[in-house]
């Protein structure tokens, strides 16, 4: 009996527990294989996911800033208009000022009342455009009113697509540098499968395959916390 | 002798499975990563679509808006000089030089569109003929040709797009496949003996085929137009805006070679050799365009009206059929017109008469759906309805006097004409009474007594007034200067019922005129007599060309003939400022500017 104990006791120091240890090792490397690959493919699509809303709200934001542009457009150009009116009456008034004093009676009279009407016509136009803008040559300052537009409307409303679209452009980049990953992961899966194959007789090459195996993994690991950590 | 060590455990086959499994499982983690890249540009390409057509939309609001406002100057400058050359004519050359003030110093300044290079008033003068302001070239410049590049943009990611999608939706079907492949593999471990082998056969042979699958949809290319080629393409557009066909063809040139399988450049650089009158060039970039987009029905129409205006009827006939077979209801109209066309060319009489039968029937179809769902047709389809009467009229009047514009050599169709002629003015005449019947909802097979109506012969006249409006002479005839501002068509007529739809339509050079149309509800008790209907031009002066006029009664076409107006020398509003005076007495002889002596004064 005692030698049967001692037997089995031998069998399972010499040849059962270490094999015991070793196909423990592989299963749990095969475990940490496939939840890191499921983990970097998780977070890759959860970037991508995050891109098209970041995308999504980067659009609304460029839609809202074109209808701005265009309807601020609109407005000065109305303005605008309103200026060329007044401009022209009011260069008609300097005009008329320039003739009257040597205008005989009668005519000077008629240019009186030229001069008059050419004044309500401008005290009319006056009242549609704001007189900052006009530049002292006679121009109207289109641009300038445009960017106080702008620069009104942008406290309303978020005009500014480049921020969502820096960050889409993030998380596309960690998206990019993670789906690779997965490679790894299934590459480091192929080499314990092999293992596990093999005959425990060919220690030496299951070792070295092992550790290749296990190799990956830590790579796979380190690019995985790498690109956690910096992109995104 | 040292037995050697076996490389697997003893069950073999469990382990090939085995290893199978896992190079499967890398088989779908590079299918993943592929899928994966390829979603990733399909959502690069959806924001840059995205993107430019924000772009396109805005660049061409706002350059509208510009062109509008800057037209409107212009309009106010051309205001300040007729005034000013009116003064000047009566003798008070102090007020003149107030307006010639105003547009050169005001209202000149205002817009960049009245400065050179799109404006130069002086040089214009000088060489005698006055040029206005290039808003085509300002356009062209402002927005046409940067919104032409967003849309090539556009259109190119969304081709783009397209590809990549099915490149997705592949790579899908192809994860599917594997996983069936999966599952046999997997089930042949469970099975022993012939069955396993068999199973595992058959997932293997599926995994090959995906594998195989999955390399070919990863190297098919898309094609992705380079930016260059889309930049001269939309330089092209500019410059065909402006009306530079040869620098446009160009443009359109290097785009092609930039490019070789950039179709839309060859068909644009067709519709500029067309429009140069090059129509072998533009049939030959018709035909290279639509040997890769045969479900371009524009491009289809644009080749077959090549092809019909060259005499190639039988081409134009299958190019016609194409496009009725995959055309929308609009395309499928136009197309049995153009074919009724091409037979009456051909001298294919019976072809013709089904033809404009189907046309007009389908016009019927599309006008009563439209008007059931509360809608009505657009302009450009009431557009392209009338055009295929004018074309037929085109045809005629080819056959009638020889002269062929826009219609097929007369050589080509000159065989048919004794027995196609009649056919084609009967056609003609049928296609116009269904037009008016379907724009007034006239039942044109109910029984009327239109029959009964009838106008001899159409008279022109125009009245000449006095200052205070009465008339003092009339000068009849078929010939008047474009100096007159009234026209009126009078007709004895008989037979007319009351309530009848009367309706005068006016064609000019072959269009109708819409706003010259005359349309009576013929009131009671006059069913004889002399009708005098003036074509209404609003006040304004005639323009210049072929008039025709037709009158119809419930839709039936009882009468037409024609006039012309002739061009008379001094009909433009703006040749005073022609006068070489005028232009000194604004360069030399300006007032002096108050502004900039308030402003000396305020230094």
């Amino acid at each position: 009996m005692n030698e049967l104990v001692t037997k089995i006791d031998k069998f399972l120091r010499e040849k059962l527990l270490p094999e015991l240890n070793f196909q423990l090792l592989l299963v749990l490397l095969i475990v940490i294989s496939a939840f890191m690959t499921t983990q970097a493919n998780s977070l890759a699509t959860r970037s991508m996911n995050g891109a098209e809303i970041d995308e999504f709200s980067g659009s609304a934001a460029q839609i809202s800033a074109g209808n701005t542009e265009t309807l601020n457009h609109f407005k000065v150009f109305d303005h605008f208009m309103s200026y060329m009116e007044f401009a022209i009456q009011d260069e008609m008034v300097r005009l008329y000022d320039s003739t009257l004093e040597s205008a005989p009676t009668d005519k000077a009279r008629l240019l009186i009342k030229q001069r008059e009407q050419a004044i309500l016509l401008a005290m009319n136009a006056r009242a549609f455009f704001p007189g900052k803008y006009v530049n002292p040559d006679g121009t109207y300052n289109l641009d300038r009113e445009l960017g106080e537009l702008w620069a009104e409307e942008s406290l309303i409303q978020n005009l500014d697509p480049s921020n969502y679209y820096i960050q889409a452009d993030d998380k596309r980049a960690r998206f990019l540098a993670l789906n690779p990953l997965p490679l790894l992961g299934a590459l480091a899966l192929l080499t314990f499968a092999l293992i596990q194959a093999m005959h425990e007789d060919r220690k030496v090459l299951r070792y070295i395959l092992t550790f290749v195996g296990a190799l990956i993994l830590l790579v796979f690991i380190g690019i995985y916390l790498f690109v956690r950590a910096n992109y995104g | 002798m040292k037995e050697s060590k076996p490389l697997f455990t003893n069950d073999l086959f469990k382990q090939a499975v085995a290893l199978l499994l896992a190079l499967v499982a890398i088989q779908s983690t590079v299918l993943g990563f592929w899928k994966g890249q390829v979603v990733h540009e399909m959502n690069v390409r959806q924001r840059f679509t995205l993107q430019n057509q924000v772009q396109s939309n805005l660049t061409k609001n706002i350059g509208q808006v510009k062109t509008s406002a800057y037209l409107k100057v212009y309009e106010r400058w051309l205001e300040m000089n007729t005034i000013a050359n009116q003064e000047f004519e009566s003798g008070d050359e102090e007020a003149a030089q107030r307006y010639w003030w105003i547009a050169d110093r005001v209202l000149a300044n205002l817009s960049p569109v009245m400065v050179p290079p799109y404006f130069n008033f002086y040089e214009s003068g000088a060489s005698g003929e006055f040029m206005p302001p290039d808003f085509l070239a300002y356009e062209s410049d402002t927005y046409i040709t940067s919104t032409a590049l967003n849309n090539e943009r556009v259109v190119n990611n969304n081709q783009v797009y397209e590809q990549l999608k099915s490149k997705r939706v592949r790579f899908t079907d192809l994860a599917i496949v594997l996983a069936i492949g999966l599952f046999l593999l997997g089930n042949s471990l469970k099975i022993s003996a012939v069955p396993r082998s068999v199973m595992a056969s058959f997932g293997l042979a599926i995994i090959i085929y995906s594998l195989a699958q999955m390399v070919i949809v990863q190297i098919e290319p898309t094609t992705d137009l380079p930016d260059d080629a889309m930049t001269a393409y939309a330089e092209g557009v500019g410059r065909q805006h402006k009306g530079d066909l040869t620098q446009a063809i160009v443009f359109y040139s290097e785009a092609i070679n930039l490019a070789p399988e950039y179709y839309r450049a060859y068909h644009q650089r067709g519709i500029a050799y067309n429009l140069k009158g090059d129509l072998q060039s533009a049939t030959t970039d018709f035909e290279t365009a639509a040997e890769n987009n045969r479900n371009d029905t524009r491009l289809l129409a644009d080749l077959a009206s090549a092809f019909y205006r060259q005499g190639h009827f039988n081409e134009s006939v299958e190019l016609w059929q194409h496009a009725a077979e995959i055309g929308d209801e609009i395309t499928i109209m136009s197309a049995n017109f153009n074919l009724g066309l091409c037979y009456l060319a051909l001298g294919q009489a019976e072809d013709a008469i089904d033809a404009y039968i189907n046309g007009i029937l389908q016009a019927t179809q599309i006008i009563e759906n439209r008007r059931a769902a509360g809608k009505e047709i657009s302009g450009s389809e009431w557009w392209l309805i009338d055009q295929a009467a004018t074309e037929l009229d085109f045809l005629i009047s080819c056959w009638e006097e020889q002269h062929c514009d826009g219609t097929p050599p007369y050589e080509n169709v000159s065989q048919q004409a004794t027995l196609m002629k009649p056919l084609a003015v009967y056609n003609s005449t049928r296609l116009k009474e269904a037009i008016v019947a379907l724009e007034f909802a006239i039942d044109l097979s109910a029984e009327q007594n239109t029959n009964r109506a009838k106008v001899n012969q159409i008279e022109f006249y125009t009245v000449f007034e006095d200052a205070s409006g009465a008339p003092i002479d009339t000068q009849e005839g078929y010939s008047f200067s474009d100096e007159i501002d009234n026209i009126i068509v009078g007709f004895p007529y008989e037979g007319f019922q009351s309530g009848q739809i009367v309706l005068m339509k006016v064609y000019v050079n072959g269009q109708e005129a819409p706003s010259l149309r005359l349309l009576k509800d013929w009131p009671s008790g006059a069913v004889r007599g002399v009708a005098e209907f003036p074509i209404n031009s609003g006040g304004l002066k005639f323009d210049s060309g072929q008039y025709w006029v037709e009158i119809y009664v419930d839709a039936h076409l009882i009468q037409q003939d024609g006039f012309e107006v002739t061009p008379s020398d001094n009909d433009n509003p703006r040749s005073g400022l022609l006068d070489p005076i005028t232009i000194e007495q604004l360069m030399l002889e300006a007032p002096p500017n108050p502004r900039e002596g308030a402003a000396k004064d305020a230094e």
